[in-house]
């Protein structure tokens, strides 16, 4: 008996000192890990309309501002729009010969004004890097405008806001969440609760916080982000998560104005090695682009479909396929109803 | 018990993959390509050292009975920890190796290790056999990686060996393909030996 008890005292301390060294370390790398999953996603975003290729016509005349990576505050390369001034720049970084670098300026200037267009895989081999700041300092001007939507109240679509709570029409509405990205009402009358569930039409009145009982009506929420480049909108951004194999996919989807998909980036993954994690390769996202909802099938299952799935992993290539397909569908009603 | 000689057992003499055999559901599910192989076999150095070393420090605290559920705990929470640390500090890294740590826990060549070796041995033994153990692992899993990818794929490292004409034996990236390599491979390795 004795035995028993140290032994499993033995043991119960050594999970003790994992367990308390496990939590101080998940302590300390959280908010890292967060904030580095953040700035990996935000950097997708923008690279979805940007890419390899730069249309400049897009952009607005304004001040773009590039940075020396190694010290972020000093700035080296200032452009309007198709003006580049050299303010202090460490040209051996860009791969330019320092007694060159002025007429190196001049060429890029010209590319920039006479093409409007400046395309990675076009352009010499030795202006690649500069090129590669000049497109990320574009960039990063894109804007991204957060917007959340509960997708047909009776018939329409509710703007809400961060904390569940919409002024619509007038009235306050306050909503409560739900599982599965659902919610609920939280605050409305009784009587114009049965009236608008009758009338399965929604009336909004101006009296405002109108109570009622947890009643079961859930609404699908819907989250998206307007892109702007200054006046200008390019399309939208949504996230999904379809369900793969062993793992959440968490995708990008870049959405333009005429409801085709623009872009599509994997930003996170946990699928078989060799095998699904494949779908964050080039060949396989790339597919997306332009396609729209008609193609939006595995070439397998669909005579109209463009997506060729990865090969011993038909289950992600299946979870994105039909996630995308399932996003756009929502995402069009959105869009396609406030038209 | 010299150097060199522990750490040519690791690599050849009883090499986790092509003689010990342990270790081989990471080991045929993960070697489609060389970088894949490579990965997973740094990663695994990486944690089959620290657990032999701090195994092989705790061996005369821990009780003989209960050993092999301690040394499970060690080496999960190690892998966490690695998993979590690299996430935070080395994202790049973590992009390219993250997805194989959390196999790591499942590879009995750690356990293995820790109950034939560093339970045994002395500090810096310990460290030698882990060390040489993960470079014949990574060896082995690159070499897998190596045939399997020339074969399946018509690449190494991304590289494009072979004409555009050609056409690759997919078999050889599928489940089966990594059977049929690790046989070929075991059995040539027997060949080679037995010659001298």
């Amino acid at each position: 008996m004795g035995n028993i008890i140290k032994l499993g005292f033995i043991l119960m301390i050594f999970c003790l000192v994992s367990a308390i060294s496990l939590s101080y370390i998940n302590d300390i790398t959280l908010p890292l890990i967060k904030s580095n999953s953040q700035k990996n996603e935000a950097l997708a975003k923008q690279s979805l309309f940007v890419g390899n290729i730069l249309d400049l016509t897009k952009f607005p005349e304004r001040e773009y501002i590039i940075n020396d990576p190694n010290n972020e505050k000093r700035r080296v390369l200032l452009i309007k729009k198709t003006k580049v001034y050299v303010l202090s720049i460490d040209s051996e970084f860009f791969g330019i010969a320092k007694n060159n670098a002025k007429k190196e300026m001049e060429d890029i200037e010209k590319v920039m004004n006479t093409d409007q267009l400046i395309d990675i895989k076009k352009s010499p081999l030795k202006h690649k890097k500069l090129y590669e700041f000049i497109i990320k300092a574009f960039a990063s001007s894109i804007s991204f405008e957060k917007k959340k939507v509960a997708v047909d109240v009776y018939g329409v679509d509710i703007p809400i806001n961060d904390d569940l709570s919409s002024s619509f029409r007038g009235s306050e509405l306050i909503f409560r969440k739900l599982q599965n990205n659902k919610i609920a009402f939280e605050k409305v009358d009784n009587d114009y609760f049965e009236k608008i569930v009758a009338d399965k039409k929604i009336l909004f009145n101006d009296s405002s916080s109108l109570e009622i009982d947890s009643r079961e009506n859930s609404f699908k929420v819907f989250s998206y982000d307007k892109v702007q480049i200054g006046d200008y909108s390019p399309g939208y951004v949504f996230k999904i998560s379809p369900n793969g194999y062993s793992s959440c996919v968490q995708t990008l989807v870049a959405v333009d104005n005429k409801g085709n998909i623009a872009g599509l980036k994997i930003v996170s993954q946990q699928e078989t090695p060799g095998l699904g994690a494949k779908c964050q390769e080039n060949w396989f996202q790339n597919q997306f682009k332009g396609v729209g909802l008609n193609n939006l099938y595995l070439t397998k299952n669909n005579k109209l479909g463009k997506i060729d799935s990865i090969t011993a992993a038909t289950i992600t290539s299946q979870a994105v396929t039909s996630g995308v397909r399932a996003g756009l569908e929502d995402f069009l009603k959105i869009i396609g109803r406030k038209k | 018990m010299n150097i060199l000689k522990i750490l040519k057992n690791g690599i050849i003499d009883e090499n986790p993959i092509f003689v010990l055999m342990l270790g081989l559901c990471p080991t045929l599910g993960v070697t489609s390509s060389v970088e894949n192989g490579l990965g997973m076999g740094l990663a695994t150095l990486f944690v089959l050292v620290c657990s032999n070393l701090v195994i092989s420090l705790l061996k005369k605290v821990i009780p003989n009975k209960i050993r092999i559920p301690v040394f499970i705990v060690i080496i999960a929470s190690f892998v966490t920890i690695v998993d979590m640390l690299m996430n935070a500090y080395f994202q790049t890294l973590y992009l390219k190796l993250g997805i194989f740590i959390p196999l790591i826990v499942v590879n009995c060549i750690i356990l293995g290790r820790a109950e034939a070796f560093a339970s045994k041995n002395g500090l810096f033994p310990s460290f030698l056999d882990g060390l040489g153990m993960g470079i014949g692992f990574t060896l082995s899993l690159s070499l897998l990686g190596l045939v399997r990818e020339l074969f399946g794929n018509g690449t190494i490292l991304n590289f494009q060996i072979f004409g555009a004409n050609f056409k690759p034996a997919l078999l050889m990236i599928l489940p089966p393909g990594a059977f049929l390599t690790l046989g070929c491979l075991v059995a040539l390795k027997k060949f080679i030996q037995d010659r001298r």
